[in-house]
């Protein structure tokens, strides 16, 4: 809809307050440090060269760890994406009850409420020398450290989103072609063919493209299983908190992270854009019966909650028992050890308050921005501005932006608190947020500021108002999404945490070194209950604010 | 009296409204009608404040607004899709305004205008929970009471059916005589037009292709266009409902 355009720029004071608020944190925490990374690559103490980027490539371990992290995200976004869809079709598509489609959805979804790192972990203590499967099958299946156990986490961290991805995408589809094209005489193969899997290339693809940058960039499955195959993330967690940090080369190899999720990032937007969007059907119809298509949907549903379940079942287990697998009794000691442990109580207590904290400033940030490119009558180039600034912040790894803020930000009063890493979370995560609140005030009558502008309203009025009790549930959805990401994101946090503001993921990571598995998995079935408190809160939240 | 005094508006090179003058007398109900593209909601737009004259003046009572804000010429419009808070009920709706401005309508009088349109029962309601034709009187009681010196409405009556169309556009009459209120009521229905309004604005190609009472419109088009678009419309339907009776009858 229309606005009323070139009005008086007396009412213009909110909506620039708004846009300088973002603009200028944008600025401090995203624009400057991603700029210094790409500075400090190409010039180092010694002045303005090509120093780094020599030093980085010698020996081939850079390309060999580009090339490693490639072949891994590429395999495991292989399997993903068509494991997504598989699972999507299984859970829209098929005449499944509700209750077994509900356990589908949530048992994919589940790795999801915790960090990478722990998954590796997890396999580790399923399929490992001593595992809870090997010990079941007698043998390995397959050797974890490397390619295996690296892909096999990938594909539990990004099975999740390749389901999502797919299954709205999938609410767009019109089932009624699938009805058309079976009144035609189409065979049931051709007619899924025609009416679902065409449409539905476009999105299997973003599906792809999404999860192969998912694991090009995460950190927390190479550092648990990644063994002596090294990837990017590793390569770069090695050269900045190994031995001796170097910042030339690790500007390097962040630079080499980035470029391959920038293209990523904007083949993603093409995909998106090419998609054809259908009316949704108004009539949703329950499929018609077909005992052979639900059992080929309750087999593919099987797999995805048998796979979540082994791998962590080890996560609801190893903290349960003495030391596994050598000593099998029960015991809460672990668990009272850590509940006991001040230095652990106050990981998970920064853990909470930078969740929070994240997803507070994370949702404000992102609304502001949403405000000011869709509800605004902000000139364009201030909406040009921040829409730059949420697509940067969906360009820029974690791992990068971690890198950055150390590299900016050590040393200043700044310096590893708990407000910075809110900071960095919430340009690390802006633009899904910021995507979903766009999407939501958009949908919202575009006249409210006007009538409230007449009514004597200042705009930010009409917006504390009227706009922000209509937008309360994108607003919640936004609030979880971040604080859920906040607890289990560790890329970032890792290079901006310090010794007092260690976070649960951060901790784990040291505890590694140290290995006390057992803590670990207390900590990481910690965060689990806290996501699943937050969910459960914020989806009781949601029925509340439903009309 | 509201005064449109040569103004002109352009949009990207393109002109939509050319060196326009008009002059509407206080409590006047104008209509004003025109094809879709013509430039209607642009002339309440320039008249509301919401868009600047390219060049031109706007003034009321003889004072030039044209540099006033939109929020302190005290004009108001209900818009289309009427544009209602659906987090609050009809009342707070009908209620908004009065926060801003707590003495633009004693509680006495608000009350008279919830009974005039009839939202007495209505007022503990939420938005979704109300009918086109209640939306429509709540959105219009909103307006109301801030007590507009001119009351804009764009293409009031295309959202409503029949029967409720009818009962709104005495209404609207009733209120603008009550509250001797200038009315200019946007709508491309020349039936509408004609039988709500004192007097008639036809737009065409930027320009005024007449402005007359209904009357006078329909004895003596001023040319063309208004022949065509106005006339013929209205002929046609005149025939189509003979035609119906004649065949009852018969
Ligand atoms: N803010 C704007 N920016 C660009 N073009 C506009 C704007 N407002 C109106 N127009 C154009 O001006 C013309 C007249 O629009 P409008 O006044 O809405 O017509 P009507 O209400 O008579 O249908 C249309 O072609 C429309 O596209
Ligand atoms: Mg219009």
């Amino acid at each position: 809809m229309r606005r009323g355009g070139d009005g008086s720029a007396g009412g213009l004071r909110g909506p620039y307050a708004a846009f300088w608020s973002v603009a200028a944190l944008a600025a401090l925490f995203l624009a400057l440090p991603v700029g210094a990374v790409a500075v400090r690559a190409f010039v180092g103490e010694g002045g303005a060269g090509l120093g780094a980027f020599a030093e980085a490539f010698r020996g081939g371990a850079l390309p060999r760890a580009l090339l490693n992290s490639a072949l891994a995200a590429g395999l495991a976004a292989a399997i993903a994406a068509p494991a997504g869809f598989a699972l999507a079709w299984a859970v829209r598509c098929s005449g499944l009850p509700r209750w077994a489609r509900a356990a589908i959805s949530g048992l994919t979804l589940l790795p999801m409420l915790l960090p990478t790192i722990t998954y590796g972990f997890a396999i580790v203590y399923a399929f490992g020398r001593q595992g809870v499967v090997t010990s079941l099958l007698e043998a390995q299946p397959f050797p974890i450290y490397g390619l295996g156990g690296l892909t096999l986490g990938y594909v539990i961290y990004t099975l999740p989103t390749a389901f999502l991805l797919t299954r709205n995408a999938l609410d767009y589809v019109d089932r009624r072609f699938g009805t058309v094209a079976r009144l035609m005489g189409d065979t049931p193969w051709r007619a899924f063919v025609q009416a679902t899997l065409r449409p539905m290339a476009g999105p299997i693809a973003a599906a792809f493209v999404q999860s192969f940058f998912l694991a090009f960039t995460d950190f927390g499955v190479p550092a648990s299983v990644g063994g002596s195959f090294k990837t990017v993330a590793g390569l770069l967690y090695d050269r900045m908190l190994g031995s001796l940090p170097d910042f030339g080369v690790g500007s390097v190899i962040a630079l080499a992270m980035l470029l391959p999720s920038v293209a990523a990032f904007f083949l993603l937007r093409w995909l998106g854009r090419a998609q054809t969007r259908y009316e949704r059907p108004a009539d949703d119809l329950p499929p018609p019966r077909n005992l052979p298509r639900d059992a080929l949907a309750a087999l593919l549903g099987l797999c995805s909650c048998l796979l979540t379940a082994t791998v962590f079942c080890t996560v609801l287990i190893v903290p349960f028992v003495e030391a596994w697998p050598y000593a099998t009794a029960p015991t809460l000691a672990h668990v009272r050890a850590v509940l006991g442990d001040p230095g652990l109580m106050a990981v998970c207590r920064n853990s909470l308050v930078a969740a929070l904290g994240t997803a507070a400033l994370c949702t404000l940030t992102a609304y502001a921005a949403a405000l000011v490119t869709v509800r605004s009558e902000l000139p364009a180039w201030c909406k040009d501005a921040v829409s730059a600034a949420a697509t940067l912040s969906g360009c820029v790894p974690g791992m990068v932006l971690g890198l950055a803020f150390m590299l900016v930000f050590s040393g200043t009063p700044l310096g590893h608190s708990l407000l910075l890493i809110v900071c960095c979370n919430t340009f690390h995560f802006l633009n899904a947020p910021y995507l979903m609140m766009k999407g939501a005030l958009e949908k919202l009558n575009a006249r409210w500021e006007t009538t409230g502008r007449l009514m004597g309203d200042a705009w930010a009025g009409t917006v504390l108002r009227v706009v922000t009790p209509n937008a309360r549930r994108a607003l919640l959805a936004v609030f979880g999404y971040c604080f859920v990401n906040a607890m289990v994101t560790v890329s970032a946090v890792i290079f901006v945490a310090g010794a007092r503001t260690a976070v649960a993921t951060s901790k784990i990571k040291e505890l590694q070194f140290f290995g006390r598995f057992d803590d670990i998995f207390v900590l990481s079935l910690l965060i689990l209950l806290v996501n699943l408190a937050a969910t459960a809160l914020l989806r009781l939240a949601d029925r509340k604010a439903q009309p | 009296m509201l005064e449109v005094r040569n103004v002109s508006k352009a949009f990207g090179g393109k002109t939509i409204l050319r060196d326009l003058s008009l002059g509407i007398g206080t409590g006047e109900i104008v209509s004003v009608l025109g094809p879709s593209g013509s430039g209607k909601t642009t002339l309440l737009n320039l008249i509301l404040g919401l868009t600047r004259p390219d060049s031109g003046r706007i003034l009321y009572d003889g004072e030039d607004l044209t540099d006033v804000p939109a929020e302190r010429r005290r004009f108001n419009i209900v818009f289309q899709d009427y544009a209602l808070f659906p987090n609050l009920d009809a009342r707070a709706n009908i209620l908004y305004g009065l926060r801003n401005h707590p003495g633009a309508s004693s509680a006495a009088e608000v009350d008279a205008l919830v009974d005039l349109l009839g939202l007495r029962e209505h007022l503990g309601k939420r938005i979704d929970q109300l009918s086109g034709g209640q939306r429509q009187r709540v959105a219009l009681a909103r307006t109301l009471v801030l007590k507009p010196r001119v009351l804009l409405l764009d293409e009031p009556l295309s959202a409503l059916d029949g029967v409720i169309k009818e009962s709104i556009k005495a209404r609207i009459r009733q209120i603008a005589r009550e509250f001797r209120l200038t009315t200019l009521i946007v709508t491309h229905d020349p039936e509408e037009a004609l039988t709500l309004a004192d007097r008639v604005l036809v737009l065409e190609g930027g320009g005024i292709a007449q402005y007359a009472r209904p009357a006078e419109l329909i004895g003596r088009p001023a040319n063309g266009f208004v022949k065509a678009f106005i006339l013929r419309q209205l002929e046609i339907k005149r025939e189509n409902i003979l035609a119906l009776f004649q065949a009852a009858r018969a």
